[in-house]
């Protein structure tokens, strides 16, 4: 291992002498983008949002599930309950509302200097706003910016623990 | 003067909590949201605190699983997490604190909660339980609005209208114990009315005339209460006056979900599925969520019922069924709240003679014919149909999360209509209640206004007469007990801040000695042959015509007027809520004679 590494090291420098002796010179600022990508803060926001997801509408599960096995119908009904109980919990953590409000297929304006997070504009598009054009979708934005407060010490990493019964 | 004014429903199921600061011209009444534990490791708010306290397992406190950050470090925790984890571990979580608190049956500062629990050493008593609920509204409050300190806040608390003197007397205590400042009370179904008044801006006069009864309806998850409230002419202004209110029947929105979970578990079962109970409780779930759509607005004509395995597996473990609108309709609405005729009332009926440790659930769940007999204590001699004090009301409240069915609430009106119709009346008006969840505490606080002059007060004395009972002085017969008469000491309908006295008539009060001391009360406002009860008058058939409540046994400290000492009679309803009892000899000689034992 370390005599295979010390010969790629070696290709290296002499494809890339500059490198090389950068590296020889101060190995301390060579190494500093490492160093940077490891200390970018864990976060786990998204873990906790999916673990809500399980512990109210078994999406998880769902997912993890092999359906291929199943008849259209007996997914339709796991779905029904599953998709409920989802738009319950991403209503309630999430809380999400459309972009805009008009109608799909209406005319809207597009004002000059416009969000282009909030407004894609499409299509055969000259000169400067402001534009007409037809809503093709509506948008959606969230409307609740951080979930819940963790509290104790539970792993980010667990979604659902493990059940067991005690008979 | 204080600053902010809070009000607290503390409920049997859920507490909400609503507010308003004094200070500015624009009084408005906010809704307090909660923070609380909703899952483990995680806490957020909401508008409702669910009453379940639960006690983590070892590992889970050592975890700090259900740790709020708000709250003293202590072996339960309260709200969302607590109500679903319960369903899981059900011995570790007491539900209902509040019920336990009026329930006269046991001692309510006896550690026995959860009932069936193994851990003696973590008991707690009722009235610790419902301390323990007033205490995270407490710190909750003081987190989220450190600029306004809770014990500085004007605090009213919401009990139902039927708890008796030593049921508030032990609210009371228990916000003694959570350190809250001195407490007003105030009934649940008053309260609900009070936040109908909030919201008419003063217009009530539009919606109630003269001679006008409103019957409010509280249908909460596990209790139900009812109160009427009448618009009387006093010398030309109309005045409102909360005339009647009924038993607090522990029968609610939980017992029709459990209906229909029972119901769909039988097809299941059927069908030949077996349901365990973890998959029982996730059915009464389903089942509820079935129920909001098929008494909802517009609902369909069944809604599929299914049930998905404990496991990873949930597609191939799924369990199906249907519950149609027929099948809901035929079970709640008409098990609930049959479309009877006024006579047919709930019966009082007698406890067996062993029954287990539990809360007095209603034996009859017929809510039609618990209104009747409400409804039939509520008349007086002018207004009579037939025999007896049957009134029918002109108007209706609802209130309580189980009345957002419109199916229910629409029944309640069919059957109040259908009273209507026989005796010749107009029918019934509905009076709006947009939040059938947070009126109470709002309305607390708007009664909170009120007592500082600025909203329109509602009358309310007290709902029951209460009687305190005496030896007869008589010569002893062998194998005979003393035979005992009651005095009574409280009329019905005596108002907040007044004061009556026993004058013409003097007592022994033994001091320095134990002694017993029992009481009794009256639910309606006459006697069974038609006269009204004032202060002194004597009922000698006690056993038919009154109620006992605890008794108590006590020894009051002796003084230098010797053993027996010569008294009056005295009784007080403070302008707080509560009901005090003074036993007086003279100015520097009086005893308060305590509802409840201390």
């Amino acid at each position: 291992m370390g005599l295979t590494l010390a010969f790629k090291a070696f290709y290296k420098a002499w494809k890339e002498p500059s490198k090389a002796t950068k590296f020889i010179q101060d190995d301390s600022k060579f190494l500093e983008p490492k160093l940077l990508a490891e200390s970018v803060k864990e976060d786990p926001s998204h873990l906790r949002l999916l673990a809500l997801l399980q512990q109210q509408a078994r999406l998880i599960d769902f997912l993890k599930e092999d359906i291929s096995g199943f008849t259209d119908d007996q997914i339709g009904c796991a779905v029904r309950q599953i998709h409920a109980d989802s738009a319950k919990t991403i209503e309630e953590f999430v809380t999400i509302r459309s972009v805009r409000d008009e109608n799909e297929g209406s005319v809207i304006q597009v004002e000059k200097g416009y969000d282009p997070s909030l407004i894609k504009v499409v299509g055969k598009v000259s000169g400067e706003p402001p534009f007409s054009g037809i809503l093709i979708h509506k948008g959606w934005k969230a409307h609740k910016k951080s979930l819940p407060k963790k509290i104790g010490k539970q792993m980010n990493e667990v979604i659902y623990p493990a059940e067991v019964e005690i008979r | 003067m204080k600053k902010t004014i809070i009000g607290i429903d503390l409920g049997t199921t859920n507490c909400t909590m609503a507010y308003c600061f004094l200070e500015g011209s624009e009084k408005e009444i906010i809704q307090f949201k909660i923070p609380q534990v909703i899952s483990a490791n995680l806490q957020d708010e909401q508008f409702s605190l669910p009453s379940f306290i639960y006690f983590p397992l070892k590992e889970e406190l050592d975890n700090q699983v259900s740790k709020a950050d708000f709250t003293e470090l202590t072996n339960y925790t309260i709200g969302l997490f607590a109500k679903n984890r319960g369903e899981e571990l059900p011995n570790r979580v007491i539900a209902s604190a509040k019920s336990w608190c009026c329930f006269s049956g046991i001692d309510r500062r006896k550690r026995f909660l959860p009932l069936h629990s193994d851990e003696k050493e973590t008991l707690l008593s009722p009235l610790e339980a419902c301390s323990a609920l007033l205490k995270h509204l407490k710190c909750a409050w003081d987190f989220k609005m450190p600029s306004s300190a809770f014990n500085e806040a004007e605090v009213l608390i919401t009990v139902p209208a039927s708890f008796d003197p030593s049921a508030r007397e032990l609210i009371k205590e228990a916000a003694v114990l959570s350190d809250y400042p001195e407490i007003v009370l105030i009934e649940e179904p008053l309260s609900a009315f009070y936040a109908w008044l909030h919201r008419q801006n003063d217009n009530w006069r539009e919606s109630l005339k003269v001679n006008d009864s409103c019957l409010v309806v509280d249908i909460g998850g596990g209790t139900t209460d009812f109160s009427l409230i009448s618009v009387e002419n006093e010398n030309g202004d109309l005045n409102l006056k909360r005339v009647a209110v009924g038993d607090h029947l522990l029968l609610g929105g939980d017992n029709i979900d459990l209906t229909l979970a029972y119901f769909t578990k039988a097809k299941f079962e059927e069908a030949g599925h077996e349901i365990s109970d973890i998959q029982f409780q996730s059915l009464i779930h389903v089942c509820r969520q079935a129920k909001e759509k098929l008494l909802g607005f517009d609902p369909p004509k069944s809604v599929d019922i299914t049930l998905v395995g404990k496991g990873s597996k949930l597609i191939g473990s799924l369990l199906k069924t249907k519950l149609t609108l027929d099948e809901v309709v035929g079970l709640v609405v008409d098990g609930f709240l049959p479309l009877v005729g006024m006579e047919e009332r709930s019966k009082t009926v007698s406890s067996f003679g062993l029954v287990e440790i539990g809360l007095p659930f209603a034996k009859d769940p017929r809510i039609s014919c618990q209104l009747a007999k409400f409804l039939s204590t509520c008349g007086n001699d002018q207004d009579t149909s037939g025999s007896d004090s049957f009134k029918l009301p002109t108007a209706i409240l609802f209130n309580g999360g189980t009345l957002k069915a419109n199916a229910l609430r629409d029944r309640l009106v069919d059957l109040l209509n259908s009273w209507a119709k026989v005796l010749n009346k107009e029918p019934i008006k509905v009076l709006p209640e947009p939040d059938f969840d947070n009126a109470v505490s709002l309305g607390a606080v708007f009664y909170g206004l009120s007592r500082h002059g600025q909203a329109v007060r509602v009358k309310s004395g007290t709902a029951r007469s209460y009687y305190i009972g005496v030896e007869d002085s008589a010569p002893a017969v062998p194998g005979i007990a003393k035979s005992m008469k009651a005095f009574c000491v409280v009329p019905f309908g005596m108002e907040e801040g007044s004061e009556v006295e026993l004058s013409d008539q003097e007592f022994v009060l033994a001091v320095g000695q134990p002694a017993t001391f029992r009481f009794f009360s009256l639910n309606t406002k006459n006697l069974k042959n038609g006269s009204t009860p004032v202060v002194g008058t004597v009922v000698k058939n006690v056993g038919q015509e009154l109620n006992e409540l605890h008794s108590i046994e006590t020894t009051l400290k002796k003084n230098d007027l010797g053993r027996m000492v010569r008294v009056k009679l005295k009784s007080k309803v403070t302008e707080l809520g509560f009901l005090e009892l003074w036993c007086v000899a003279d100015e520097n000689n009086k005893w308060k004679l305590e509802f409840d034992v201390r």
